[in-house]
């Protein structure tokens, strides 16, 4: 299980869960991530994380913006420790907290008690033994 | 091979010229919505489910190439905070 919690800053509040991320030569950085529902992608990380851990450019790619408006954004590979396992990720270059994608997220059970340092869980699906709601 | 600069814009305009005039043009219907790898230096392109592995394809074919992310039929391959707007997503409460 990936643990976190919601940390507060004034009146506002973000889930952020801590993992580990892994570039080229072993190096290795610890991440506080906000957990972004409102993104499609595996992570973000900005760009002096990103040349910390020599990680590989991997594509351009355009991304579309709240407003509707289209960016391009560096996206780099990297591993993550997810689980105890080391996972494949696509790293989108943005300066901003690291957020933590729907992509990464996906056959996952997402728990976030949204008050002050609450509880964050992420529990893969086939861990838990349990399955989606089909309705 | 060394690179001449190339601004983002440049490379995303080059490489949707070539998806335009070239690369739709080959890929199939059950292919919608499959990440496309495009080097906008040789037209080379790479398509499939993974995004990493199908730029890794084509890295390992255009060690120097330039590469381009997208889906086929979306010049974007994700969001953020972003939803297209659906008919029907809301309606006034008399």
């Amino acid at each position: 299980m990936v643990t976190g919690r919601v940390v507060a800053h004034g009146a506002i509040l973000k889930p952020v869960a801590e993992i580990a991320v892994y570039g080229r030569s072993n190096a290795r950085a610890r991440v506080q991530a906000v957990i972004d529902s409102g993104f499609t992608g595996h992570m973000t990380l900005p760009i002096n994380a990103i040349r910390a851990l020599n990680l590989t450019l991997v594509a351009e790619e355009e991304m579309t913006m709240a407003n509707g408006e289209t960016v391009v954004f560096e996206a780099y590979s990297a591993l993550a420790d997810w689980h105890g396992q080391l996972r494949p990720v696509r790293v989108h270059c943005a300066e901003a907290d690291p957020l933590i994608g729907m992509e990464m997220l996906r056959d996952h059970d997402l728990q976030v008690r949204v008050v002050p340092d609450g509880p964050v869980s992420i529990d893969p699906l086939a861990q838990r033994g349990t399955r989606a709601h089909s309705g | 091979m060394v690179h001449k600069p190339r601004s983002k814009s440049d490379t995303s305009a080059r490489a949707k010229e070539l998806y335009e005039n070239v690369i739709k043009h080959q890929l199939t219907d059950d292919q919608l919505g499959m990440y496309l790898a495009i080097d906008v230096e040789s037209g080379d392109y790479e398509v499939g489910q993974d995004g990493l592995k199908t730029a890794h394809t084509l890295r390992k074919r255009r060690p120097s190439g330039l590469l381009f992310g997208m889906l086929h039929g979306s010049y974007t391959t994700g969001s953020f905070s972003y939803a297209p707007p659906t008919p029907g997503s809301w309606s006034l409460v008399e």
